[in-house]
């Protein structure tokens, strides 16, 4: 029988789910199990004890002659900055933002291994801007220098903002002007 | 260069070269978990970082916002490959930055904030790549994009993750289809890890023989190895189709020069074509000039003519709404100025 997700390998993980009577079966290779966070491994005989009674019956055993592990109900990672869950791109095919690379980094990595060449990236560079970091580190010096400006008005140091006016005077200068090179 | 006006390498049997680079925004999530704020900041800041830093960009580009264009403008530019169906359809803050030559174009907003798109007459993919690697050089200059080191350049999709590169060739491959060699073909580029698709890519139907052939792979590979691994199989997929041309027409002449003939009496002749027919009668007719069986018209005036007599280019240059008969007959008048006979009325 050949695995019903990947359609390629043959099927050694047969999976039977009964959820409020009705029974879905699901017939999947290693890899296909791995990567849908089936894996027959510690953290998921673990995770077996809280899945089993919210997931209903489940059966889940290897051809291999493997015991049982149980059901194991996949971590659902999510991608702290957009809120996207692994489950959620598994579904659509498609990331949420760019932070969600490091977020699934350890489970993307098969991912690449099925559909892509390779799993490092071995092009072109983003090109460093030496503008755009020279910009940036100016605008994080002025925000410290506000931040000092606003303390030496607040302690009555007039001598000492008026100097720190300054500063910031010219270093915002080129930032103004720096769009014409 | 414009793909549809000059002629390019190979043009008896490429049409076109274009390559495609998917960038990204760090700041922004993917445009299909964008809100209406979030995606016209985007694309402000993707204008701005294109054409407000130079004066003459700002003189060769222009900037078309999807949403205020009527469904035929939008249309006539998917029919010029300016842009794909997807950012022609409803979405947010859709907007098209286009070279006056039309040799690129930079999508924003589609599935990726950014698609750079150059496309080459004939089979020119350097000088795609060159012109689109230019525009990315501009835009990493001017916008935080997203990128790793390990993953390259990030993009909403993982079959575009590393280079973000998408080569593609149009090929017109009458002889490989009259041969019934097609099939196999096809086959077995796809199992080289290239994709086929018909002419407007994604999922698509050839028309009138022309295939579009491209990359699948981005991860993994270096954009100048794959545009070379996909130059070698164009040089050999052209080879296969000069010999099928040459192999059907000397074993069967008549049948050859008369199915030619007979489409170039229709396309000359004809009162009201569909667009599906011009394409077919049209793929015969550019064969007819490859065998030297037709002259006084260029294979480069076939592409313009191509490119100008879908069903929305022709109601672009009528300048108002047609109906589809309106339209055929419209198409029929455009391709007799073009091969030569008066105007009917
Ligand atoms: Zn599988
Ligand atoms: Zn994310």
């Amino acid at each position: 029988m050949l695995c019903e997700r990947c359609k390629q390998r043959e099927a050694t993980i047969h999976l039977s789910q009964t959820h409020q009577g009705q029974t879905v079966e699901q017939h999947l290779c290693d890899v296909c199990a791995k990567e849908i966070g089936l894996e027959p491994n510690l953290e998921s005989v673990f995770d077996n004890f809280f899945g089993q009674s919210m997931f209903g019956q489940s059966i889940f055993n290897t051809t291999g002659g493997i015991p049982a592990f149980g059901q194991s109900v996949p971590r659902n990672v999510v991608c702290p900055t957009c809120g996207l869950t692994f489950d959620e791109f598994r579904s659509s095919g498609l990331l949420g933002c760019s932070h969600c690379y490091e977020a699934f980094a350890d489970r993307l990595e098969p991912v690449f291994r099925r559909v892509q060449g390779g799993t490092r990236h071995v092009g072109h560079k983003l090109q460093e801007s030496p503008d755009l970091q020279e910009k940036q580190k100016r605008l994080s010096q002025i925000a410290d220098l506000r931040k000092a400006l606003a303390k030496a008005v607040k302690d009555e140091q007039y001598e000492q903002a008026a100097q720190l006016r300054d500063e910031i005077r010219n270093i915002e200068k080129p930032i103004e002007g720096g769009a014409e090179t | 260069m414009t793909w549809y006006i000059d002629k390019g390498p190979e043009s008896d049997v490429i049409v076109s070269s274009r390559i495609r680079l998917a960038r990204n925004l760090t700041q922004f999530p993917f445009p299909h978990r964008m809100d209406n704020q979030q995606a016209k900041q985007a694309a402000d800041e993707i204008v701005d970082a294109f054409l407000n830093h130079d004066e003459k960009q700002r003189h060769d580009f222009l900037t078309l916002d999807l949403e205020t264009l009527n469904e035929i403008d939008r249309m006539a530019l998917v029919e010029k490959h300016l842009v794909s169906e997807d950012l022609a359809r409803v979405g947010k803050n859709h907007r098209v930055i286009i070279s006056r030559d039309e040799s690129l174009s930079i999508m924003i907003n589609e599935e990726d904030h950014i698609r750079i798109q150059a496309m080459q007459a004939g089979l020119d993919l350097e000088g795609a790549f060159a012109l689109a690697s230019g525009a990315s050089r501009q835009l990493e200059d001017n916008l935080n994009i997203a990128y790793s080191e390990q993953f390259g350049f990030l993009t909403a999709c993982p079959t575009n993750t590393g280079t973000g590169m998408r080569a593609s060739a149009m090929a017109h491959l009458p002889g490989l289809v009259m041969t019934g060699k097609i099939r196999t073909i096809v086959d077995s580029l796809s199992k080289m890890s290239f994709a086929v698709r018909g002419y407007h890519g994604e999922g698509s139907k050839s028309q009138g023989n022309v295939f579009q052939i491209s990359n699948q792979l981005t991860l993994g590979l270096s954009e100048e190895d794959l545009i070379n691994d996909l130059k070698r199989m164009l040089n050999q997929l052209i080879e296969q189709e000069r010999k099928a041309r040459r192999a059907i027409y000397r074993s069967r002449p008549v049948f050859v020069e008369d199915k030619i003939m007979r489409s170039y009496g229709v396309l000359l002749k004809a009162r009201q074509m569909a667009n599906d027919e011009a394409l077919n009668l049209l793929s015969d007719l550019r064969l007819g000039l490859a065998l030297g069986l037709i002259h006084g018209i260029s294979e480069s005036e076939v592409n313009r003519l191509i490119a100008s007599i879908g069903p929305a280019s022709i109601q672009k240059t009528h300048g108002q709404p047609m109906t589809p008969e309106e339209r055929d007959i419209a198409r029929a008048t455009a391709i007799r100025n073009l091969l030569g006979e008066q105007p009917a009325n």
